[in-house]
């Protein structure tokens, strides 16, 4: 008896020292395990988010994360914050920050819980907030412990988690739980993780859970391939949505198209006398492709992009005739407008979701979701297909950007969705090139004309609108960019172009430019390639560790005649260069016409792609032999000098 | 910052209200034909849009008090797609908004079409700490479209009149301010910026509490105003933008009377030693006192005392990047937090300082991204910041604590403009914001080229002044290894090895940074002859003044220095055939100076640039010197070097040379 007694005294003071313990210290920074410092800014200790689902229209989000920030550049650990609608709410929000030690510093308090609009500028309308909160503190490393949860009330949107959200970041422990009632199912889709999902039933809920531990910190490495494609992440999506009256099931395409359609109908509602409207601008057009195009043009000399994003989750375009009236609206209202006003003349169209942005990453093809950000139209005419982007007043009928070309849309009919490419831009037509006739004086100076030509995706490059409206410091400023010449006058400007599917433009410009050759006494010195010179070249990386990745491959040509002063003979032209490795080639030629005229000529085709981490080095090495060849130069000699024997 | 406002008069009197003058000559709706008809602005052709009128008047009502209150109308014209955005408007406002009106108007088959903006399509936003605003999309905007709105907003806060702008960021064909008030208010009305505003004066009888009173109407217009732009190495743009500052000078009627508005310095200074968030914060306590007495602890000398109380504020409270005039907390909670404003931590060293028996004071500034002081026209809300002066013998020293990487000498770039108010009892004066040591960069190349073209060799780079601690913060916030990665990445063509730093945290030394590196095909070889640059390596051959034209002034901050000496070793096979001309650029008044020197004796060349800015500040007429100084520097920098290969008949004397 009394040996039991007093192992339960021993037992209660040992237990009650360690809640002492507990509370007196949290997440000391020594816990640390060392391997999770290295390359490190900060450590997310704990992540851990939960997502309870209480049927198809109501769900909470907690979570919990602790973090020690080991220096400045990861402060932004300390800080939240939590957008939420008139749908949601965020609730019981509790801070703490501790010292290095473990030791409790400070504690939110509901004075620093600042709620404020999500930021706004002109045009853009939403009702969207947040909730922020933050430490600010500067006692490196420190530590912050946040806990949140937001409740849905009316639609969800499954969340997924990016286990580890930054290279510079190593994470302890990361896990996401989802609980769902046994009768409702949803897809998951899990990317770069080390673990595998764990389920179980409980009551008349199915739990699922992942965990991932002790992810690295590493620095990111040049000409690697992007984050988002290697991070640690889970994606989940509904089943079925059910958002105010709108029901649907998500688990196809055609599916999730039927919901889209469902949000669209009765949003078409042009009055009567629209159609006269329309009638009367398709009345000389004999095709479709010609209807298309005067509708095109009609709605972008009337209409402009303003962000409204509101009602339904900004997922349901606004009326047609809305659009009609106030001649604004975003992707969604200008894409069903103008896919109305198309009917209307008999122009099949089809309003199309898109994910835009730079490059077509991530786009799950085999999991039905939300994936789009963007609203496109699909033309399906009688030769080709033909796609409009509808929010900008100058793009050229039927050409898309590097923002929304090559990549899967979802097409939307009555009958549901199905997934089409878009416009792919072959690299033959994405070209940039350049023409130019110099005549080199014999100060050094010269007077040049360029062409500049952009056609396909490098179209985008330029701003034309910019360039053409504005006053010659625009200009000038644009031209610097280009040519390598640090001083020069503009003499001439002009612009032209083919506003075709693959469209096209060309600047040509006249110019005086002061210092083009360097001098000594009796030589004069200059580069030929005056223009689009390649100056990077990736340094010399003996501990390469990811694999050598080229985002976008570029086709470049240049080709120059110049014609040398009267004096002057060419003493020495560089040889011709050639270089051809898995990620390109290159060629420069120089050709001696007569005494007083040579030609340049360089080309440069850049592949896109992944390489093996062991292709670093062949990459720095055309690199470095393309910037060297680029930056070869041309000598002249006085001629009296040069006839010496 | 609603620290410099005050005064609310609450007495109950029989008030003119309502404005004497017409509000603008421009009735809602009427829309002259031309100005529809019109398909660009003469003056700027490339305009995408401008504003056709903006007037406005602002008078003086009583309702349950005082109130300003601001009348405005507005007419744009829409000239190009990439002008449509100007049909979203924003207004801000701090108390009430009224009789707002918007419509836009087209021509259509040569008639006057106007849509009317939808109530259902404003968007307010109400907060309560700052302004309120209204956001609106203008319905049918397209090419030619004239934009129209009206609207009357209240201001309780009469000591200041709301600013006007007369500029914009798209030309205006006419701006129009109208301001009228009472004999018993006087507002001080100053137009800033370097656009021309006529203005006039009248004066009228009219009405006001409860018999004629004299008022001024002052009307400023000012027509075809450029588009404002921002220009490169320019300083606020503040500076230049054309406005109004208008503020309440003098209150006088039935006996009560009050001149004891801001607008000097001597004022300024009275209110800030009064004020509880300043001078008010300034008390010894026994914690200061401690502190002071911890860390000088055996130190007599009084310099001595001054730079470890620095040294305690700069390494033990941190700077949470708000620029303030006034404290936000006590110093013992600024102590137990260690984080603070700019006035937080540098009033907190005042106090210390003066704990330790210095002469101390705060003084107040302006940043130089906030615009320069007008000492003239004082006006409080141009200040900004708050750092610490120390008096020790006939030597005043300015300090500022925010800075982890800066020595106790040198106030950072954004202290350094024009001159800061020295607030003290009585007394306040004027004192110049400026470093004793300017921002210099050395680069020392020892370098050697072979046969081959190859060159390689030893770099050293020195930083003084602003520009070690520019490069120490670089440093500081990549780390050593991120840093030296990204250096290669921007030098790939460089071969880099023994990188390293000296004096990193010796803050009153200059950084030291050296390398060894090589390089190829910075040469040309050609049968006899080798080809080089001089200036092989520069770190910038940007340049940034490469517009022939420009709008406003030049200010680089500080003087600075670019150095840049080179010592080459040429291969013995080779010898000197041709070195570029040394030269000198002086820049008139000794404002800067560029030298420009290649010597050359035996197999060394030795090549020096250097460019001096003595006087950071340019005036727009003298930028057409900066402009030729740097072509000039650009065009000397590209001339060639070059070598020649040594003939047998060299070789041959050097033989008989060692035969003798």
């Amino acid at each position: 008896m009394k040996t039991k007694a007093f192992f339960n005294i021993t037992c209660l003071l040992f237990s009650f020292a360690c809640t002492l313990h507990a509370q007196y210290r949290s997440h000391p920074v020594e816990d640390i395990p060392e391997e999770l410092l290295k390359d490190a800014d900060g450590v997310i200790r704990i992540k851990e988010v939960k997502f309870e689902i209480r049927n198809q229209k109501s769900a909470k989000i907690k979570t919990k994360v602790v973090a020690t920030i080991l220096n400045e550049k990861a402060n932004h650990l300390a800080s939240k914050k939590i957008k939420y609608d008139d749908d949601s709410r965020v609730r019981d929000i509790s801070g703490f920050l501790y010292n290095e030690d473990g030791k409790p510093v400070k504690r939110l308090k509901q004075k620093d819980i600042k709620d404020k609009p999500v930021y706004r500028y002109g045009g853009m309308y939403t009702d969207d907030r947040y909730k922020q909160f933050k430490f600010s503190h500067y006692d490196y490393p420190y530590t912050v412990e946040f806990e949140y949860t937001v409740v849905y009330h009316d639609r969800i949107f499954f969340p997924g988690m990016v286990f580890q959200e930054d290279p510079n970041i190593s994470v302890e422990h990361a896990a996401y739980e989802i609980e769902i009632p046994r009768e409702m199912n949803f897809r998951y889709k899990q990317e770069n993780l080390q673990g595998k999902v764990d389920s179980f039933l409980l009551k008349n809920k199915k739990i699922f859970t992942w965990r991932e531990d002790r992810l690295h910190a590493y620095n990111e490495e040049l000409y690697s391939p992007p984050f988002y494609k290697t991070c640690p992440q889970l994606v989940t999506t509904a089943n079925k949505i059910h958002f105010d009256k709108y029901k649907g099931s998500i688990t196809t395409w055609e599916g999730y198209g039927k919901w889209v359609s469902k949000l669209n109908s009765g949003r078409e509602d042009l009055p009567e006398e629209t159609k006269h409207l329309v009638n009367h601008l398709v009345k000389d057009c004999s095709t479709n492709l010609e209807k298309a195009k005067k509708i095109y043009q009609h709605v972008q000399d009337n209409t402009r992009y303003v962000n409204i994003s509101m009602g339904i989750g900004g997922l349901q375009p606004a009326k047609t005739s809305k659009v009609h009236e106030t001649g604004y609206g975003d992707c969604k209202a200008l894409s069903l407008y103008t896919k109305e006003l198309m009917n209307m003349a008999g122009v099949d169209a089809h309003y199309s979701l898109v994910k835009s942005g730079p490059g077509n990453y991530n786009f799950m093809k085999d999991m039905p979701s939300f994936q789009f950000n963007h609203v496109i139209l699909n033309l399906p005419l009688e030769n080709d297909t033909v796609w409009l982007e509808c929010t900008s007043q100058t793009i050229p009928f039927g050409f898309l950007g590097s923002h929304t070309d090559n990549r899967p849309a979802l097409i939307i009919t009555d009958e549901g969705g199905r997934l089409e490419k878009t416009t792919k831009y072959e690299s033959r037509d994405n070209i940039r090139k350049m023409e130019a006739f110099v005549d080199v004086l014999g100060g050094g100076n010269a007077e040049a004309e360029i062409d500049f030509h952009f056609k396909g995706l490098r179209y985008d490059e330029v701003d034309f609108d910019l360039l053409m409206e504005s006053s010659g410091k625009h200009q000038k400023e644009w031209l610097y960019e280009y040519i390598d010449i640090p001083s020069f006058k503009i003499n001439e400007i002009a612009f032209s172009e083919k506003r075709d599917l693959v469209p096209e433009a060309s600047i040509h410009v006249d110019l005086d430019m002061n210092t083009f050759a360097a001098k000594s006494k009796n030589r004069l010195f200059f580069s030929p390639n005056l223009v689009l010179k390649w100056t990077h070249v990736p340094p010399v990386d003996s501990n390469r560790v990811s694999p050598v990745y080229i985002s976008r491959g570029i086709r470049d040509s240049i080709q120059i005649t110049y014609r040398l002063p009267l004096g002057y003979k060419i003493e020495y032209l560089p040889k011709n260069k050639e270089f051809e490795t898995e990620f390109g080639t290159y060629k420069a030629e120089y050709r001696k016409i007569n005494n007083y005229k040579f030609e340049y000529t360089r080309s440069i085709k850049y592949n896109k792609g992944l390489y093996g981490k062991d292709k670093y080095d062949t990459l720095r090495e055309f690199r470095m032999n393309i910037l060297q060849a680029d930056k070869e130069k041309v000598v002249l000699i006085d001629e009296s000098l040069a006839s010496v024997p | 910052m609603n620290k410099f406002q005050f005064l609310v008069l609450s007495c109950f009197f029989v008030v003119f209200n309502g404005s004497i003058s017409n509000a603008s000559d421009l009735e809602f709706g009427v829309i002259p034909k031309e100005d529809l008809a019109l398909t660009d602005y003469a003056p700027d052709p490339g305009a995408p849009a401008f504003v056709l009128e903006n007037y406005g008047t602002y008078y003086l009502e009583y309702n349950s008090g005082f109130e300003i209150v601001e009348k405005r109308h507005v007419r744009i014209k829409i000239l190009k797609p990439t002008g449509y955005h100007h049909g979203d408007v924003e207004i801000h406002y701090p108390d009430k908004l009224e009789k707002f009106k918007a419509s836009t108007y087209n021509l259509v088959n040569g008639e006057i079409v106007e849509t009317e903006l939808d109530k259902d399509e404003i968007f307010d936003e109400l907060n309560d700490v700052y302004y309120n605003v209204r956001r609106f999309s203008f319905p049918k905007v397209k090419k030619g479209s004239v934009l129209e709105y009206t609207y009357i907003s209240r201001h309780e806060n009469i000591s200041k009149m709301p600013t006007w702008y007369f500029q914009e960021m798209i030309p205006v064909r006419e701006s129009r301010l109208k301001v009228e008030f009472p004999e018993q208010f006087t507002y001080r009305i100053v137009v800033e910026g370097t656009e021309r505003v006529l203005r006039d004066q009248v004066m009228t009888q009219a009405h006001f509490l409860g018999k004629y009173s004299t008022f001024r109407i002052h009307t400023m217009v000012a027509k075809e105003v450029p588009a404002f732009e921002l220009e490169s190495y320019m300083d606020s743009y503040k500076n230049y933008f054309t406005k109004t500052d208008i503020q309440l000078e003098r209150v006088e009627f039935q006996g009560y009377s009050t001149n004891q508005f801001l607008t000097n310095y001597e004022k300024i200074n009275e209110k800030l030693i009064e004020d509880s968030d300043f001078g008010g914060m300034l008390k010894s306590s026994h914690k200061t006192r401690k502190i002071v007495e911890d860390i000088t602890m055996g130190i007599n000398d009084p310099n001595n005392k001054m730079v470890a109380i620095h040294g305690y504020v700069r390494d033990n409270l941190h700077w949470n990047e708000k620029k303030r005039v006034f404290g936000s907390k006590k110093f013992n909670a600024l102590l137990f937090d260690k984080i603070g404003n700019a006035a937080d931590i540098n009033l907190l060293m005042v106090q210390l300082f003066r704990d330790a028996g210095l002469d101390a004071h705060p003084v107040v500034l302006s940043t130089f991204e906030n615009g320069r002081l007008n000492k003239f026209y004082a006006n409080p809300r141009q200040l900004n910041y708050t750092i610490a002066m120390v008096k020790i013998g006939d030597e005043q020293h300015l300090l500022d604590g925010t800075n982890k990487l800066s020595p106790w000498n040198r106030l950072p770039k954004r202290c350094l403009n024009g001159e800061g108010w020295i607030v003290k009892e009585g007394t306040g004066k004027w004192i110049p914001l400026k470093n004793n040591e300017e921002g210099k960069t050395k680069l020392l190349a020892h370098l050697k080229l072979a046969e081959d073209g190859k060159i390689d060799g030893k770099i050293t780079v020195l930083y003084y002044g602003l520009s070690a601690d520019d490069e120490r913060k670089i440093l500081d916030y990549y780390g050593f290894d991120k840093y030296s990665k990204r250096m290669q990445d921007i030098y790939g063509e460089w071969v880099i090895n023994e990188h390293n730093f000296e004096n990193v945290d010796s803050l009153d030394k200059q950084l030291v940074e050296k390398w060894n590196m090589s390089l190829t095909g910075e040469t040309i070889i050609t049968g006899d002859y080798m080809y080089i640059n001089p200036v092989v390596i520069m770190k910038d051959k940007i340049n940034y003044f490469y517009q022939e034209d420009r709008k406003y002034p030049v200010n680089f901050g500080y003087p600075r220095t670019e150095y840049f000496f080179m010592n080459l070793q040429i291969p013995s096979s080779l010898e000197i055939e041709e070195l570029p001309e040394s030269a000198i650029i002086k820049l008139p008044d000794n404002k800067g100076e560029y030298t420009f020197r290649v010597s050359g004796k035996g197999n060394i060349i030795q090549v020096l640039s250097q460019l001096e800015i003595n006087e950071p500040f340019f005036k727009v007429d003298e930028y057409k010197n900066l402009h030729d100084m740097y072509n000039h520097i650009i065009e000397k920098q590209s001339e060639m070097i070059v070598l020649k290969k040594k003939t047998d008949k060299v070789e041959t004397d050097t033989k008989i040379s060692t035969i003798n």
